[in-house]
């Protein structure tokens, strides 16, 4: 098993006595619900950990579940090549969307007036994002 | 090796470039100077409040004015000063620690610190309203935050703002994780990250799981002022209480969220500049694992005085915290045990965030068993209490980091005997401004308030903290000459001036936007250290240049 | 020197006039004690490694390269549990005392916390004292008796604060808080408002006059008809 994958199996084995005692002792509705709340959140993580794993070839085992160690295959003990990695060039959509939500947030604060150019704003944004990349 | 200059993008150039850049380096310097321009920004605040309470009685600003220089005092610092300045470290140097050529997805990065700087401009536009900007302290309490008792709009531009750069940490979070999970160079396991990746991956994971909190608290008080619903308003059946859990529930991560990362850099600085590895790799690992399950567990010695939390339960996780610090302490002398250690200023501050953060975490066990709470809470005690750990802690480390760093991300040293002026000021400043303050507290001065009789007996400590205050202010403007000046005449540093373990150390500074044009092997977790001495090994044998 | 300061802090906790809060005072010296040893053992050793093994000029050979002593560390693991935990029960001790409900009060007092004032009822007794800055209000209680205060808020959340018998509860609204206090010197103790409440937080101050049980009847009995007459 790999360290990213245990190292969310671990806050679940925190997280949920945590929240069990918790309750117990309290019987406090918020707090557990927040306790509990981190176990399924950590739950959705140990699925992506686990998505992850499979791209890379390691022997997983229970018995290592709450070790230190990690195995170590042939490629990370090699070579220094990089693969050529093609790097996003500069793009304004990012920060123009940044613009949209505070816009958008001032119609939260000064009424719904603001809302409609921040939206509109912000659904330029999203189409000009997805578009940039699809462009690359 | 492989070059990749092919795959180098066009940039924009001059000032359009940094409002387009995607690059993790840019959008880290972009995110560390937005920090610093609310640092001094938030400390001037802090000033005018420390002249105010220089001597007893009103003489420099209202009641209603007081209020709003303490709330966004806290409120720049801990959300526009601190959350930033360790998302923009990260984002400079996870991707340089683990051999990656940027962040796994560089225009959300660049999205999450825009959307951070939108959030820190409309709180702070509060100011400039009508009725000034929120005043109900960075905690922002219901029923006292509601439309009833805080009417101005100034509250509203508070709670979307730290809003807006809530749900921006929490984007900056998650690109974090996916960045170290996703992109390591070959050979870069995850037991050889540097300690400050580790610090960055639990760090993370704590802004991941509790700002939701933060936002759901912020959400229902947003509605409670809008729409009259009435979530935490008791007339209409709300419980005031549950805007405190769902607040510290975010809260007390968040100082960990504060302190993590520079426990990360203080581990890296001082194995450095001991000229040893870390002691107890696996051990600080472990006790920073620790730390981010229990911060999790302790919100509520927040809230001991409300009376209506479990004590022994909150009073025994807090003090559990205390058992991984105190582990990392002594790896921390462990380290410097038997090594050989260089003074220059990046290992001075590390110097003084040892002594000053042990103090904080001192005074931290006293808070956390409820009977002594019961006396220091929501007294200055608290403060100077919080001002250890934050300002002691993690602005002195944050200092160490940048005296570190900035010959990386510019290219040129910053001066010695500046640095170390600016650290003897702040050493003096920090103590005389924030121990008294421990007095205070236990005579009874509360928090908040922006006068106090003559009577009461205040006067002296007060005006001790308020001159160390100045000697603060007078310190961070040495380090700002300091940068001013050495960014421009300071010595080149060349790509390692620290003799350096960690990959930031192999390329050039600052690095190309590729980051590395080629990258040691990588066997231990200090691949740099391991192909110096091997050079050195092989130089005198085989006289290879 | 450290720990002449830190049992210097201690020292400067002055003496609570109340069972409860000497019960905190204990507490206090107790982890004051405790406090100053951590700290100056782990200062020390700090200070010393850093003057021992500071590199001297021109010395540039590497020192010994040890990674850790899992031995050492399982030692500096289990020495901060052992002393948490002896906190931990120091700790429940006193939190008994200090939460501790006398079955039969001498008064009940109800505290009401509002922007920006105080307003204590006698319950039973019908007497009301109340006021707010500028108009402390001052309410009596009596010397070696149990008294309960049961604490709340009418608007936002306030806390009843007394610096001298080192306690403090939040009003909140909607909740109501029960701090028991035997007081047993006589004397003027002053209250504040602990917790941010809005312009005049800062002003919200009253005051405890504590007397000997019979004075505190007479003052009930003069003080009733006062209020009968009004």
């Amino acid at each position: 098993m790999i360290e990213e994958l245990r190292l969310f199996v671990r806050i679940a084995l925190y997280a949920a006595p945590a929240a069990a005692l918790y309750w117990l002792l309290s019987s406090e509705v918020s707090g557990t619900w927040m306790l509990s709340a981190l176990v399924v959140a950590v739950a959705m993580w140990v699925v992506s950990a686990t998505a992850l794993s499979r791209r890379r070839p390691q022997p997983s085992s229970a018995a290592r579940l709450l070790g230190f160690e990690e195995t170590e295959t042939e490629s990370q003990r090699s070579s220094l090549e990089l693969a050529p990695q093609v790097l996003p060039g500069p793009s304004a959509w990012p920060a123009a969307a940044a613009l949209a939500a505070f816009v958008t947030g001032l119609g939260a604060v000064y009424g719904g007036w603001f809302a409609i150019p921040g939206l509109l704003l912000g659904v330029t944004c999203t189409v000009g994002w997805l578009t940039q990349i699809q462009r690359r | 090796m492989v070059t990749l200059e092919h795959s180098v993008p066009r940039t924009a150039g001059g000032l359009l470039e940094w409002f387009t850049s995607v690059d993790h380096k840019k959008i880290g310097i972009l995110y560390l100077s937005s920090a610093l321009v609310f640092f001094v920004l938030s400390g001037i605040l802090a000033l005018v409040m420390r002249s105010e309470l220089a001597q007893p009685g009103l003489q420099l600003v209202d009641r209603q004015t007081y209020a709003q220089l303490f709330t966004m005092h806290g409120t720049g610092m801990m959300f526009f000063f601190g959350t930033p300045m360790v998302i923009g470290l990260a984002n400079y140097f996870v991707p340089l620690h683990i051999g990656a050529p940027d962040v796994a997805f560089p225009r959300l990065n660049a999205f999450a610190f825009w959307l951070t700087l939108a959030g820190a401009v409309m709180a702070f536009a509060g100011f400039l309203t009508a009725t000034g900007a929120a005043a109900f302290g960075w905690t922002a309490y219901a029923p006292l935050s509601g439309d009833a008792y805080s009417p101005g709009t100034g509250a509203d531009l508070w709670i979307i703002g730290v809003a807006l750069s809530g749900v921006a940490g929490v984007l900056a979070a998650v690109n974090l994780l996916a960045t170290i999970f996703g992109m390591r160079a070959p050979g870069m396991s995850m037991l050889r990250m540097s300690i400050f990746n580790w610090n960055i991956v639990v760090t993370s994971i704590l802004i991941a799981f509790s700002f939701p909190a933060l936002t759901v608290a912020l959400a229902l008080l947003w509605a409670d002022r809008n729409l009259g619903s009435s979530f935490f308003e008791p007339a209409g059946g709300g419980d005031p209480v549950l805007y405190q859990h769902l607040f510290w529930f975010f809260g007390h991560p968040e100082v960990y969220i504060l302190i993590l990362p520079f426990f990360g850099i203080v581990t890296e600085i001082i194995p450095v500049f001991s000229r040893k590895p870390v002691f107890g790799y696996k051990g600080f690992v472990f006790a920073t694992l620790l730390i981010g399950a229990y911060s999790f567990s302790v919100w509520a010695h927040h809230m001991f005085t409300t009376g209506a939390v479990d004590g022994p339960f909150f009073s025994a996780t807090s003090m559990l915290i205390a058992v991984p610090t105190g582990i990392k302490f002594f790896n921390w002398i462990g380290t410097m045990w038997g090594g050989k250690i260089h003074f220059q200023t990046p290992m001075l501050f590390c110097a003084g965030f040892l002594f000053m953060f042990l103090m904080g975490g001192i005074t931290g066990v006293f808070l956390a068993s409820p009977p002594l709470d019961y006396f220091v809470h929501d007294t200055y005690y608290v403060v100077a209490h919080l001002h250890y750990v934050l300002f002691g802690g993690s602005v002195f480390a944050m200092f160490a980091g940048l005296y570190y760093w900035i010959p990386k991300m510019s290219g040129r040293m910053l001066s010695e005997g500046l640095g170390k002026l600016h650290f003897v000021l702040l050493l003096v400043g920090m103590n005389a401004a924030f121990f008294p303050m421990h007095q205070l507290g236990i005579d009874g001065m509360q928090r908040r308030i922006p006068d106090y009789p003559a009577s009461f007996g205040y006067a002296q400590e007060n005006l001790v903290s308020t001159a160390g205050a100045f000697l603060i202010a007078l310190a961070v403007l040495v380090f700002f000459i300091n940068l001013f000046v050495s960014l421009r005449r300071g010595p080149l540093a060349g790509d390692d001036p620290w003799g350096g373990y960690t990959l930031e150390w192999a390329t050039t500074s600052p690095p190309p936007h590729h980051n590395f044009h080629r990258l040691p092997p990588i066997r231990s977790a200090r691949p740099v250290f391991d192909e110096r001495r091997e050079n050195a090994q092989a130089g005198p044998e085989g006289g290879s240049p | 020197m450290a720990l002449l300061v830190m049992v210097g802090a201690s020292a400067c906790v002055p003496q609570a006039p109340s069972v409860q809060g000497r019960a905190v005072n204990q507490l206090y010296g107790i982890f004051a004690v405790i406090a100053s040893i951590i700290f100056v053992v782990t200062a020390a050793l700090i200070a010393l490694s850093m003057l021992r093994y500071r590199a001297k000029p021109s010395d540039d050979a590497l020192p010994a390269q040890f990674e850790g002593n899992v031995k050492l560390e399982l030692i500096w693991f289990a020495i901060p549990t052992v002393i948490v935990v002896v906190l931990f029960i120091l700790t429940l001790q006193k939190l008994d005392v200090v939460t501790e409900r006398a079955p039969d009060p001498e008064s009940i007092i109800e505290v009401d916390a509002y922007q920006w004032g105080w307003s204590f009822t006698y319950r039973g007794e019908g007497v009301n004292i109340s006021g707010g800055p500028h108009n402390d209000p001052e309410l009596v209680v009596p010397i070696d008796r149990a008294v309960a205060f049961e604490i709340s808020a009418e608007d936002v959340q306030h806390s009843f604060y007394l610096p001298r018998l080192l306690i403090k509860r939040d009003a909140i609204p909607g909740r109501t808080n029960r701090v028991d206090v035997e007081i047993d010197e006589p004397g003027r103790y002053i209250g504040k408002c602990a917790e941010f409440c809005g312009l005049l937080h800062a002003e919200m101050n009253f005051v405890v006059r504590a007397v000997p049980p019979l004075e505190y009847r007479a003052w009930l009995i003069e003080r009733k008809q006062d209020d009968g007459n009004a």
